[in-house]
């Protein structure tokens, strides 16, 4: 107001240096005081609220109610979060018991159950770490976990009110009463987000609670074991919940959901389905969609992903009394998570879920390479997973599949290098894929023949197939990078060379690109191998190497030497001996980059600008048929590439 | 013949200026009263803890602000007052050097006469 009156004050007729001096000068004191009055509003508002803490404190933490100017101010600036703001851990955690006792039983009038949405939402915006936690936790306990429970039962009455009014439905879960009512009193209207202003905060409150460890066991094992499953996974739509409540939930929400499920396998059409109110979903404001229904399964997955402890520890423990029928009608007894899920469990989602789940524990578990014990347990995890990809049951799984490839290319990809070029390639048990011993190393172990196979399947999948070529092809040049630091010579190390070649070689298997009769119908899968090459030779910046036995297959390529894709599968034979020549070249120019080639017969040719090689591809006519005869004809570049790729090709 | 009598103006509104001193002298006095009322109340409150000293601290600078601002429009009050009083005066030395100036211009006028 100091600010405003003063910077309004009329200004007389004055002298020019005068005026703009006061002027000036006005202008910086009126900034001043706005500047202040912010904090000096901030600093009111800190005192009021401090001061209403002091006069109740002692109330709700004694269970006594409050009751005029005190109510009235305890509620309101519990709805807009100021109170909150200014709470000691123990004040917090007894305004939410607060909150939840005179909630209880008042939750079922929808308007309250928007007031107190909006208050748990408040307590959200303006608390946070063990403030916003011991509100939770004493909201939760308080409220009761039934009572929890039943609010998506009421947010979904309200918002299918016009729906479930008009229909007969013998769902004893769907309340009726209440969407009657709704209906009645607001013709169906709803102004608030179902979803992300109705579910939301509660589900919040209840991750809070649970992930701090405020809330007792007794309370989070009530809400996971509630006999209305449907309910439960809604509340795990947003947030970060507790390891063990987590836990319960992944058994009652998805392993018993899959063997009850695994019963009706046979029976097309006779599986019980939860009626179809989707939270959100009939929503004006909403995507039309809403949250998973038939398929609840799917929220509790996604939740397991937002927690990789409680991920890993699900899709790694082993299970107890679980017995799922198979497609014959009988039992079988299944211990494995993994595989109970992929070849028993059924998922609208195409398995991202899963997958999504699948990749936060194995980032858990590979997080730390000097964690051992987590390392093994991670290497089970991508066994699994591998096993059930090429023996599994399940189909329509490809989220799982693509997750899998993105925990190879993160994870495993020197394991797949030495797997391709182990002495011993066949597959020592025959049976489940893949093994581990962490008695000698802490990596996974694969046949090559396995090795084909998960490459295949990885590459089978367009957008995670390219992401994992695109690790591998970083993993590769990394290595050629490292190798090709020493100077060549003949009784040098080249198992790195040979790792990549025999990489190579299994992935051009897995890719089709060894079939001539079928190259010219290479597909997607094919083009994403010859992609590969491409992106390792791009990595260590070198064109390919012509004359190492496939300059004529180069040479017809005309001037592409990052040859597009679709001129590579125009002839295969063209497109073999360039894939090939890809590593070859990669390997010539990263001993050029570490300067073990003598560029001087390229520097004669005009090959060589500002001390290094021109790049082959941006060379075409004269100029490329001198960099052919340096390469052709230079015997230093012919004995290094040889020395190289002898064990590459081996 | 000599030509019309005429100086410059001397520009400013001195009983203008002097009124806005006083209304910037009177913004002073209200800063410096909210400050003292905000520092008398922070002092007498009674607020232990962590918080308690974040809270002072917080109203002690704001509480030095409202001191620079005062200080400030006390300084700019002043300024103008010096101007008004400094215009004022320019303002009547021109309207006596106009006289002098025209009296002289009438004598130069009678002598003309006289000489024909």
């Amino acid at each position: 107001m100091a600010a405003r009156s003063i910077g309004s004050l009329p200004m007389p007729e004055m002298p020019a240096g005068v005026a703009g001096e006061v002027s000036a000068g006005i202008n910086a004191v009126s900034a001043q005081l706005q500047g202040q009055t912010p904090t000096l509003a901030e600093d009111a508002v800190e005192l009021e609220r401090r001061a209403l803490w002091t006069e109740i404190a002692d109330r709700l933490q004694a269970g006594y109610p409050l009751e005029g100017s005190q109510l009235r101010e305890f509620t309101a600036w519990m709805m807009d979060g100021s109170l909150l703001r200014y709470a000691t851990e123990e004040q917090a955690e007894a305004a939410g018991a607060y909150i939840g006792s005179t909630y209880r039983d008042r939750f079922r009038d929808p308007n309250e159950l928007f007031d107190l949405a909006q208050i748990l939402h408040a307590s959200q915006q303006n608390a946070s770490g063990d403030t916003l936690a011991a509100f939770s936790a004493g909201f939760v306990d308080r409220f009761g976990a039934e009572n929890l429970v039943e609010v998506p039962r009421v947010i979904q009455a309200v918002e299918w009110s016009h729906v479930i009014t008009g229909q007969t439905t013998t769902d004893p879960r769907i309340l009726q009463d209440i969407a009657r009512d709704w209906e009645w009193d607001t013709g169906g209207e709803l102004d608030h987000d179902p979803v992300n202003d109705l579910l939301a905060p509660f589900s919040l409150a209840l991750a809070n609670a649970t992930y701090s460890g405020r809330l007792s066991r007794t309370v989070e094992d009530e809400i996971a074991h509630d006999d209305d499953t449907w309910a439960t996974a809604q509340l795990l739509v947003r947030g970060v919940f507790g390891t063990h409540f987590l836990l319960e939930c992944f058994r009652t929400g998805v392993v018993d959901q899959v063997v009850e499920h695994s019963r009706y396998r046979t029976m097309v059409g006779a599986e019980p389905q939860p009626a179809p109110y989707a939270i959100g979903a009939y929503w004006d404001g909403g995507d039309g969609e809403g949250l998973p229904n038939h398929d609840t399964k799917l929220l509790v997955l996604d939740a397991l992903g937002r927690n990789p402890e409680a991920a890993a520890l699900a899709l790694t423990t082993p299970l107890e009394d679980v017995e799922p029928w198979d497609l014959y009608g009988q039992q079988q007894e299944v211990t494995n998570p993994v595989r109970l899920l992929y070849d028993y469990g059924e998922f609208d989602d195409d398995g991202d879920a899963f997958g999504h789940a699948y990749a936060s524990a194995a980032n858990h578990l590979f997080a730390d390479s000097s964690d051992t014990a987590a390392v093994d347990r991670g290497n089970l995890l991508t066994l699994d997973v591998l096993d059930r990809v090429l023996h599994g049951e399940g189909d329509g799984l490809g989220g799982v599949t693509d997750a899998l490839a993105g925990d190879l290319g993160d994870h495993h990809l020197d394991a797949l290098h030495r797997d391709a070029a182990a002495e011993r390639g066949d597959d020592v048990d025959g049976g489940r894929a893949g093994w581990v011993d962490p008695a000698i190393d802490h990596r996974i172990h694969l046949s090559r023949q396995e090795v084909v196979d998960v490459l295949a399947a990885v590459t089978d999948r367009e957008d995670a197939g390219r992401a994992f070529l695109a690790d591998a092809a970083r993993y590769q040049a990394d290595t050629i990078l490292a190798g090709t630091q020493a100077s060549p010579a003949v009784a040098g190390d080249y198992s790195w060379a040979h790792r990549a070649g025999a990489f190579d070689q299994l992935l051009m298997e897995a890719g089709d690109v060894n079939r001539v009769d079928d190259f010219e119908e290479a597909d997607a899968r094919a083009k994403m191998v010859v992609g590969f090459v491409n992106d390792v030779v791009s990595l260590v910046k070198t064109p390919p190497l012509v004359g190492i036995g496939v300059d004529h297959a180069v040479d017809a390529l005309g001037s592409s030497l990052a040859p597009s894709e679709d001129e590579l599968l125009r002839d295969n034979s063209r497109a073999h001996a360039v894939i090939e020549n890809g590593l070859t070249a990669a390997i010539v120019q990263g001993y050029a980059d570490n300067g073990h080639i003598d560029l001087s017969g390229a520097e004669q040719r005009g090959l060589v600008e500002n001390g290094r090689l021109i790049r082959y591809n941006e060379l075409d006519g004269i100029p490329r048929g001198r960099f052919d005869d340096w390469m052709n004809n230079d015997p230093e570049v012919n004995r290094i590439a040889h020395e190289a790729l002898q064990d590459a090709g081996r | 013949m000599p030509g019309p009598v005429w100086l410059p103006e001397v520009v400013g509104d001195p009983a203008g200026m002097r009124a806005l001193a006083s209304s910037l002298r009177q913004a002073a006095d209200r800063v410096s009263g909210i400050e003292s009322d905000v520092a008398g109340a922070v002092s007498s409150m009674t607020f232990e803890g962590p918080a308690g000293d974040t809270f002072r601290t917080r109203t002690a600078g704001t509480g030095r602000v409202a001191t620079s601002v005062a200080e400030r429009l006390q300084g700019l009050a002043a300024t103008v007052e010096r101007s008004a009083a400094q215009v004022e005066q320019e303002q009547a030395e021109r309207l006596r050097r106009l006289e002098q100036m025209q009296r002289e211009l009438e004598a130069a006028r009678a002598r003309a006469v006289t000489a024909r």
